[in-house]
């Protein structure tokens, strides 16, 4: 277990240097000079050359590679272009929002995901399976920012249930108003994964002796497929969290553009359009050890909810 | 996989079993056949050109003379709509394309000389696939340039990795082949055997793994249009459309709606097929999961 983690962690260790390299060459292969690029047609010499000397452009290139690194390792991303403050302070400060949202989603996602797929599982290729089963094709196919809208225009310009903007701050109702529609989007198209994993995991599981002897033996079905299927389909459903945390991020950035909520997406988007580089470098390098911190963790999870499991 | 006995109903083959047994795909391939139809042949019939402002009727619901209404310019959103359709599927097939040619290869590579080519390559595979896939194709546009090119170079990027693991695994199986030994014997090329030998065998799944990606091209297209990162107004792009229509939600909501269900349409019909095309190929894999 302890030599497991410790590969882990290394494998891990090695893609972020890997990745923050990746970055930093992205930065330095665009056709032409980034400072340049950064300012716009209409900046002058003297802007450019500033620049130039700020993002140590100047530098012989091993330099500027060392000093990227070092910078990333004391959590030092640089300072954004166009507010001057430290990147990493900006991210921080709005990534409890972004967190937030993803933690009430996937909490939306396995409430109704989970026991549908159980469920059409049971009841394979009857008319409830076939029914769930389009539903999800088409859950899949929504591109987060249009159900967003929908949900949007529905519940808070039609029916004004929700407020369109909020902070969400002051009770408990405020905060649930401004979180439940952003969430629900998110939890909604989740929900169609976790669903159809769910569902093929458990048919796998079925299928296997031990449940058929259960079954001569007279355990219950509801007993069989809860206690003794559900356990074990687990594993795959533990996974498609990991697999697709790097999709729900990509999905919570375009939710947060559509609800107005602060968050990563927001400062992103906010960032594209003020062409601040180094944010958005700080922002990829952020989200990517994000990934790979719940990359590892996932395969912890899958060891801890299987002891058989043998960790290679 | 490439083992696969397939049992056919007696009486029926071909594509009139894949019609009966396969419906929701039947029915994809409908939507699809359409939106193509509507893509490439509707400009032409439109008595409007899509950059035709009418600056008197902005904003206008759908009617008889504009079907769809029109847009904060007064222009026709139907003919829009359809010249938008172009664009979304010539980005879609041609990062798909992009990253079945380029990801196939590096999986097949990969596999065929094992050991360190393998490791190498498919560590960086890894190392792609940790970025959020949207943010990198972000990133990439964010510096090269909201062109076609760089769109569809950036989409392709994303999804290289998945490709090269759909490539990887049925290539290690099918190396350890008679025929591939015979081929050796023979003196033919890795080359040679490569292309003529080992991707025969596993066309099918790259191609069914193709269909799938596509929607999620076309999808991706679309929400880097909607963050500002499509290509430039005024050309028509259905994220940029819903975008615009976004910040008219209140005065005309049909701006938003109507691309965001043609896009939806698309993207849906296209997942069915490949649903169907998956299924086929391999019915275990049945309802598996597909980004």
């Amino acid at each position: 277990m302890t030599a497991y983690l410790l590969r882990r962690l290394v494998w891990g260790l090695f893609t972020c240097v890997a990745v923050l390299t990746l970055v930093f060459a992205l930065l330095r292969i665009i056709p032409g000079d980034p400072a340049q690029a950064m300012l716009g047609d209409q900046a002058s010499q003297g802007a450019i050359e500033a620049l130039r000397q700020q993002l140590g452009l100047n530098d012989p290139l091993w330099q500027q590679y060392v000093t990227f690194m070092s910078g990333v390792l004391t959590g030092d991303f640089g300072r954004s272009m166009s507010s001057g403050q430290p990147v990493l302070g900006q991210i921080l400060a709005v990534l409890p929002w972004t967190l937030e949202l993803t933690a009430v989603s996937f909490l939306i996602a396995s409430i109704i995901g989970i026991p549908l797929g159980v469920v059409c599982a049971s009841r394979q290729d009857g008319p409830l399976d076939q029914a769930l089963g389009a539903i999800c094709l088409a859950g899949i196919s929504f591109p987060p920012f249009v159900s967003a809208i929908i949900l949007l225009l529905l519940f808070s310009i039609q029916w004004n249930f929700f407020p369109v903007i909020s902070d969400g701050t002051g009770s408990f109702g405020a905060w649930f108003g401004a979180i439940f529609l952003p969430a629900l989007n998110l939890g909604l198209i989740k929900a169609a994964y976790v669903l159809r994993v769910t569902r093929s995991a458990m048919i796998e599981v079925m299928n296997e002796d031990y449940l058929r002897t259960g079954r001569a033996k007279g355990v219950s079905p509801r007993l069989l497929i809860w206690r003794h299927a559900f356990r074990n389909a687990l594993l795959p459903i533990i996974t498609i969290i990991g697999v697709y945390f790097g999709n729900l991020i990509g999905n919570s950035v375009l939710t947060e553009i559509v609800f107005s909520r602060p968050g990563l997406g927001k400062l992103m988007v906010q960032s594209l359009t003020q062409r601040d580089y180094t944010m958005l470098q700080g922002i990829m390098i952020f989200f990517t050890i994000l990934v790979i911190v719940v990359n590892i963790l996932t395969d912890l999870a899958y060891a801890a909810a299987n002891p058989t499991v043998k960790l290679k | 996989m490439t083992d696969t006995i397939k049992f056919q109903p007696a009486g029926r083959s071909g594509p009139r079993r894949f019609v009966s047994t396969h419906k929701r795909a039947t029915v994809g391939a409908a939507i699809l056949v359409f939106m193509l139809l509507a893509a490439f042949v509707g400009p032409w019939l439109s008595p409007y050109a899509p950059y035709d402002q009418d600056v008197l009727r902005r904003l206008e619901p759908p009617s008889l003379d504009h079907w769809l209404g029109t847009d904060q310019f007064g222009r026709d959103v139907l003919v829009r709509l359809m010249v938008g359709a172009q664009l979304s599927l010539l980005i879609g097939f041609a990062s798909t394309l992009f990253a079945m040619i380029v990801g196939s290869a590096l999986g097949m590579i990969a596999a065929w000389h094992g050991r360190n080519v393998d490791a190498v390559i498919m560590q960086a595979m890894d190392v792609l696939l940790a970025f959020p896939s949207l943010l990198l194709g972000l990133v990439i546009v964010a510096m090269l340039g909201p062109s076609v090119t760089n769109i569809v170079i950036a989409i392709g990027v994303t999804s290289i990795p998945i490709f090269a693991r759909v490539a990887r695994a049925p290539t290690i199986a099918i190396k350890e082949r008679e025929y591939i030994e015979a081929g050796r014997a023979l003196g033919y090329s890795d080359t040679r055997i490569l292309g003529g030998h080992v991707l025969p065998n596993m066309l099918p799944d790259v191609f069914v793994m193709a269909v799938m990606w596509l929607a999620t091209a076309i999808r991706t297209e679309a929400s880097l249009a909607f963050i500002g990162l499509g290509v430039r107004p005024p050309t028509p792009t259905w994220g940029g459309m819903i975008y615009s229509g976004f910040e008219n939600l209140f005065e005309a909501p049909h701006l938003a709606i109507i691309p965001s269900i043609a896009i939806l349409l698309l993207v849906f019909s296209i997942t069915l097929i490949g649903d169907g095309l998956r299924s086929e190929l391999d019915p275990k894999l049945r309802n598996e999961v597909s980004r």
